[in-house]
C-alpha cells in the first residue's frame, strides 16, 4: 500500500467528508495510519460512525478502491491528493484546502495568470455581457477563467474564454462526471476539448446537493489569484466566495452596475467596501501582465444600415427592449417595427432573449 | 289499445329517431318498459302516472307496456315523459291515436301535470324537419328554440290538460316564426367587448388581428396583469358574425348542453376560458352521459386557456384531435358520440414561474428555468401555435389620453378583408383559411419574391427551424400579405412572421 493508494481510499469512501478527515487527522497522523488502523476502535472513541466504518471496510475489502480507480482513470479521471506534486500550491495555501482533488483534463497553469468569474445564476443581459466581455478579452490576453459551470454568470464566463481561443476550468459541487445543470452539456465537452479542465473535490458520481456549492467556491478563489465578482445580489450566494477570496488574501474585483438594478446591488456595495472596480478588460490585463495595453479606441464602429434599422437600432443601450417601448419610442407602426426587429436579429445584431424582448449583442 | 308517437334520443348534437309506443291489454296490472332506458327515463314512470292521474286521467289497472325503439340506443334524460304521456292518452282513449300519429313529442312532466323544458330542443327540431317530422310538441318555455326552425309545424304544451283540450279543439298553440337574421342583428354586439379599451399593446393588437385572419392560433407571452386575458376576451369582436346557419350549428351545442340563455340563441361567438384545473373530460366533453366539453362549446369561436403552463399535462394533450380534425370523438363503453370543434385556440403563459423575465429587479429565475417552464406545454400542443406575441405590462403614460386607432371595427374590417382574399383563394379547396394549409397548398399557393426567399432561407439557418416551423412562418407571411390584398409574399411579411414565431420550439 502506498500512500497514494491511502489517499485515494480515504477520500473516495463514500460518506467520509473532508470534516471527517479532519477529525480523524487529529488522532492519526497520515492516510497510512489511518488505512491500518482498528476501525472498531476508531468507533468506540467516537471518530467515525458506524456507517462510515462499514464504507471504510467495504472500500477496502479486495482492494475494491483500485478497481475504481482503474475505472476512472479509464474514464481520464485522475486523483491528485495534497502530497502529490502536482497539487496546486496556490490550493495549498488556503484554510481548509481538499485533501485530494478530481481532475478531468488539465489542471490550470500554475505558470500561467488565473481568474475566477463569479456571478448571479439569474443574470441581467447587461452581466451576461459584461462577463462575456470581461472573460474574452482576458483569456485572448493569456489569462486562464476559472468558475463554477453553473447557471448564469458562470457558463457566459467560460464560453467567453472559449470564444477568445483560451483556457477555461469549471470547478464543480458534483462529482467531475455529473454534468449539473443538464443543459451545460455542450460546455463541459468543449471546455475539455480546449484544453481546461473539470476538478472536483467531491469523488466521482457524487450527485449535485445544494450545500456542496457555496462549499467549492473556496477552490474557485483558491485557484485564482485574483476574483470577478460580475454581478451580485444583495444577499448572494456569490458573496460567500468573496468571503473566501479575501480570507485566502486575493484581490476582489466587481463590476459596477446602476443604483436601481438588484443584480448590481451586491457589486456595487463591494466597490464602496474597497473591492476593485473592472472598467475594461484591457485595463485589467494591463495590471495582470503589468505591461500597458491600451484600450481599443472605438469601441465598436456603428454597423452600417439603412436608416429606419439604423433609428430602431440607436435605441438599444445595455437594457433588453420590448417591441412595444420600440414602437412608442420610434414612433413607427407595428408592422414595420416587428419587420425591423427580425432583420436586425438575422444579420446578429440584436437577440431576442424573451418573446418580443432585444438585446444588443455586444 | 296501442298508440305509438315519435321522440328523439340525443347523443352528442346528433338526435336519433324513436318511436315510443304503448299497449294497453288485459291480464294481469303490470307497467314495463323496454328499449334501454337509462335511470331518468325509467323514472318517467312514476312521473307519467302522477302527472295523468293529478290531470284527471284516470289510469286504469291493467297490463301497459311501453316500447322505445330502436332498442339498441340507449335513451336518457327527462324528455320522455311527454311522448309516453301522450302515447298513454291515446292507448287508453283519451285522445284519438290517429291524431298523434306523425308527431314528435319532447319534454319533462311535473307530477301536477305541467310540461317542462329540457335540454336540446333546438337540434331535435332541425332534426325533426330533416326527417320528415309534420308536427313536433315542446314544452312552453322551450318555444323560442323552436322559433328558428321552419319547415314543420311546431306546438308548445304547458300541461297535460290543456294539450288534450287543445289537440280536441284543434287550437294547439303554434310556436311563431322568428326571423335569425333579424335576431343576430340585433343581438349581436350587444355584450362584445371591444379592443378600443386595451390601450398600448400595438404590437399584440396586430399580432392577434393577423392570427384571427388566418384562423391561426395564438399564444400570449407575458407578465401578470399585462393584459392578456383582456385581449383574449375581445378576439371573437374582430372574427366576421356568425351566419345563420353558423348561429344554429352553435345554438344547438349550447342547447344540449343546457346553456341557452334570456330565451334567445347564441348570436355572438362563442368565448370559453376554462380554469387550468379543468379535467381533461370536461375540456373534451363526455363523462357517462355524452355532454358537450369546451372544446366544442368553443366551437366557431375562441378557445382561451389562460396560464398553459399550469394545465397538466393530460389535460392539454387531449386538444391534439379537436385541433387536427376539428371535432372529437368520444367513446365510451355505452355510448359513441361526435361533437364539433373548430375553434380558434389562443393561450397565455408567464414568460417563466415568477412571470417577470427579464426584468431582473423581479425575476430570480435562471435562463434553465425559464425554459424549463414551457416543457408543460411544449410538444403537440404548442407545436400547432403559429403565432406567439408578447403581451407588456403597460406604463402609466398608457392608461392616459392615448386613444388606439386598433378599435375592434377597424380591425375586424382588415379580417374580414384577408377572409375574403382567403375565400376567392380557397374556393376550388376542402379549407378555408391559411392556417389550414398543408405544404402542397404553401406550395401552390404562396408566391414568394425572391428577397423574401432569401430572408426565409437566413431565418431558416439562423433558428435551426424545423420543417414544420419554416412553412408555419410561410403561412403566418401570407395572411399578412392578405391584410394588404398583396399577391406575393415580400420581404416585410415574412420578417414580421419571423418575428412571431414560435421561439419555444426552436
Amino acid at each position: 500500500m502506498t500512500k497514494r493508494d491511502c489517499w485515494f481510499w480515504l477520500c473516495g469512501t463514500p460518506d467520509i467528508y473532508r470534516e471527517d478527515i479532519k477529525r480523524i487527522f487529529k488522532s492519526y497522523p497520515d492516510p497510512e495510519s489511518v488505512f491500518y488502523a482498528d476501525k472498531t476502535e476508531m468507533v468506540q472513541k467516537k471518530i467515525i460512525s458506524e456507517k462510515q466504518k462499514r464504507n471504510m471496510e467495504n472500500f477496502a475489502e479486495d482492494d475494491l478502491f483500485r478497481t475504481v480507480r482503474d475505472h476512472q482513470e479509464k474514464e481520464g479521471i485522475r486523483f491528485i491528493d495534497i502530497d502529490d506534486p502536482e497539487y496546486p500550491e496556490s490550493l495549498k495555501m488556503i484554510q481548509d484546502p481538499p485533501y485530494g482533488i478530481y481532475v478531468k483534463g488539465n489542471l490550470p497553469d500554475p505558470e500561467l495568470p488565473s481568474v475566477g468569474m463569479v456571478g448571479a445564476r439569474a443574470c441581467s443581459e447587461y452581466g451576461r455581457t459584461m462577463a462575456f466581455r470581461f472573460s474574452k478579452g482576458l483569456a485572448a490576453g493569456g489569462v486562464q477563467i476559472i468558475s463554477g459551470m453553473a447557471a448564469g454568470i458562470d457558463s457566459v464566463s467560460a464560453e467567453g474564454a472559449l470564444a477568445a481561443g483560451g483556457k477555461t476550468f469549471a470547478v464543480l459541487g458534483s462529482g467531475v462526471d455529473v454534468i449539473y445543470p443538464a443543459a451545460n452539456i455542450n460546455l463541459y465537452y468543449n471546455i475539455l476539448m480546449s484544453g481546461g479542465g473539470i476538478i472536483s473535490e467531491y469523488p466521482p458520481g457524487t450527485e449535485a446537493v445544494a450545500w456542496q456549492f457555496p462549499y467549492r467556491n473556496r477552490i474557485i478563489s483558491g485557484l485564482s489569484e485574483r476574483l470577478l465578482v460580475m454581478e451580485a445580489r444583495e444577499k448572494s450566494g456569490t458573496l460567500i466566495t468573496v468571503k473566501y477570496a479575501l480570507e485566502q488574501g486575493r484581490d476582489v474585483y466587481a463590476l459596477p452596475g446602476r443604483l436601481t438594478d438588484k443584480t448590481s446591488e451586491g457589486c456595487n456595495r463591494m466597490i464602496s467596501d474597497g473591492a476593485g472596480i473592472l472598467i475594461s478588460p484591457e485595463r485589467l490585463l494591463s495590471e495582470i501582465l503589468k505591461k500597458e495595453i491600451a484600450e481599443p479606441e472605438e469601441k465598436r464602429a456603428e454597423p452600417v444600415l439603412e436608416a429606419p434599422l439604423k433609428a430602431v437600432y440607436r435605441l438599444f443601450g445595455s437594457d433588453p427592449l420590448s417591441v412595444q417601448t420600440i414602437i412608442e419610442k420610434s414612433h413607427q407602426r407595428p408592422e414595420l417595427v416587428a419587420a425591423i426587429l427580425a432583420e436586425l436579429e438575422l444579420s446578429g445584431l440584436i437577440r431576442e432573449v424573451s418573446k418580443n424582448n432585444y438585446s444588443k449583442v455586444g | 289499445m296501442f298508440c305509438r308517437v315519435f321522440s328523439a334520443a340525443v347523443c352528442g348534437v346528433d338526435p336519433q329517431l324513436v318511436s315510443v309506443e304503448v299497449d294497453v291489454a288485459g291480464g294481469l296490472p303490470a307497467f314495463h318498459m323496454v328499449g334501454l332506458p337509462s335511470s331518468e327515463v325509467r323514472e318517467a314512470k312514476e312521473r307519467v302516472m302522477r302527472a295523468l292521474e293529478n290531470s284527471g286521467f284516470e289510469v286504469p289497472s291493467r297490463r301497459i307496456t311501453i316500447n322505445l325503439s330502436p332498442a339498441n340506443i340507449r335513451k336518457n334524460g327527462a324528455g320522455f315523459d311527454l311522448p309516453i304521456a301522450a302515447a298513454l292518452l291515446g292507448a287508453l282513449g283519451y285522445i284519438d291515436p290517429e291524431s298523434v300519429s306523425e308527431t314528435m313529442f319532447v319534454g319533462e312532466l311535473s307530477l301536477d301535470g305541467s310540461a317542462l323544458p329540457v335540454n336540446g330542443i333546438l337540434p331535435i327540431a332541425v332534426f325533426a324537419r330533416e326527417n320528415k317530422i309534420k308536427r313536433l310538441l315542446i314544452p312552453e318555455k322551450n318555444g323560442f328554440e323552436g322559433a328558428y326552425v321552419s319547415g314543420l309545424e311546431i306546438f308548445t304544451v304547458s300541461s297535460l290538460t290543456g294539450f288534450v283540450r287543445d289537440l280536441k279543439s284543434r287550437s294547439l298553440k303554434r310556436v311563431e316564426q322568428a326571423d335569425l337574421e333579424r335576431m343576430l342583428e340585433e343581438n349581436y354586439r350587444s355584450n362584445l367587448l371591444d379592443f378600443r379599451d386595451v390601450r398600448g399593446q400595438e404590437s399584440a393588437k396586430r399580432a392577434t388581428m393577423i392570427a384571427a385572419a388566418g384562423f391561426h392560433n395564438l399564444l400570449y407571452v407575458g407578465p401578470p396583469g399585462a393584459g392578456k386575458s383582456l385581449m383574449a376576451a375581445r378576439i371573437p369582436s374582430i372574427i366576421r358574425r356568425l351566419s345563420p346557419d353558423e348561429c344554429l350549428e352553435v345554438s344547438k351545442i349550447y342547447s344540449v348542453a343546457g346553456l341557452l340563455k334570456d330565451e334567445t340563441l347564441v348570436a355572438n361567438r362563442p368565448f370559453r376560458a376554462p380554469h387550468h384545473s379543468i379535467s381533461s373530460a370536461a375540456l373534451i366533453g363526455g363523462s357517462a352521459n355524452p355532454r358537450p366539453g369546451e372544446v366544442t362549446l368553443a366551437h366557431k369561436g375562441v378557445l382561451f386557456l389562460d396560464e398553459a403552463a399550469e394545465f397538466k399535462k393530460d389535460t392539454i394533450e387531449v386538444l391534439r384531435q379537436p385541433l387536427e380534425e376539428k371535432r372529437i370523438v368520444i367513446n365510451r363503453a355505452n355510448y359513441r358520440a361526435v361533437f364539433p370543434a373548430d375553434f380558434m385556440l389562443v393561450m397565455a403563459a408567464n414568460p417563466c414561474k415568477c412571470g417577470y423575465y427579464p426584468d431582473r429587479n423581479l425575476c430570480h429565475c435562471t435562463d434553465l428555468e425559464v425554459r424549463k417552464y414551457f416543457g408543460k406545454i411544449k410538444g403537440p400542443v404548442l407545436d400547432r401555435i403559429d403565432i406567439c406575441v408578447a403581451v407588456e405590462k403597460l406604463n402609466v403614460e398608457d392608461f392616459s389620453d392615448k386613444v388606439s386607432e386598433m378599435d375592434s371595427e377597424h380591425m375586424r374590417k382588415n379580417v374580414e378583408l384577408a377572409h375574403r382574399v382567403q375565400e376567392e383563394r380557397f374556393r376550388k379547396e376542402t379549407i378555408h383559411f391559411n392556417a389550414q394549409m398543408n405544404n402542397q397548398q404553401i406550395e401552390t399557393y404562396c408566391f414568394m419574391q425572391d428577397s423574401a426567399k432569401k430572408i426565409l432561407d437566413q431565418a431558416y439557418n439562423k433558428y435551426n427551424l424545423s420543417a414544420r416551423g419554416y412553412y408555419k412562418i410561410i403561412k403566418v407571411a401570407r395572411t399578412i400579405a392578405d391584410l394588404e390584398e398583396s399577391g406575393e409574399i415580400r420581404k416585410e411579411h415574412i420578417l414580421e412572421a419571423v418575428g412571431y414565431r414560435n421561439h419555444l420550439m426552436d
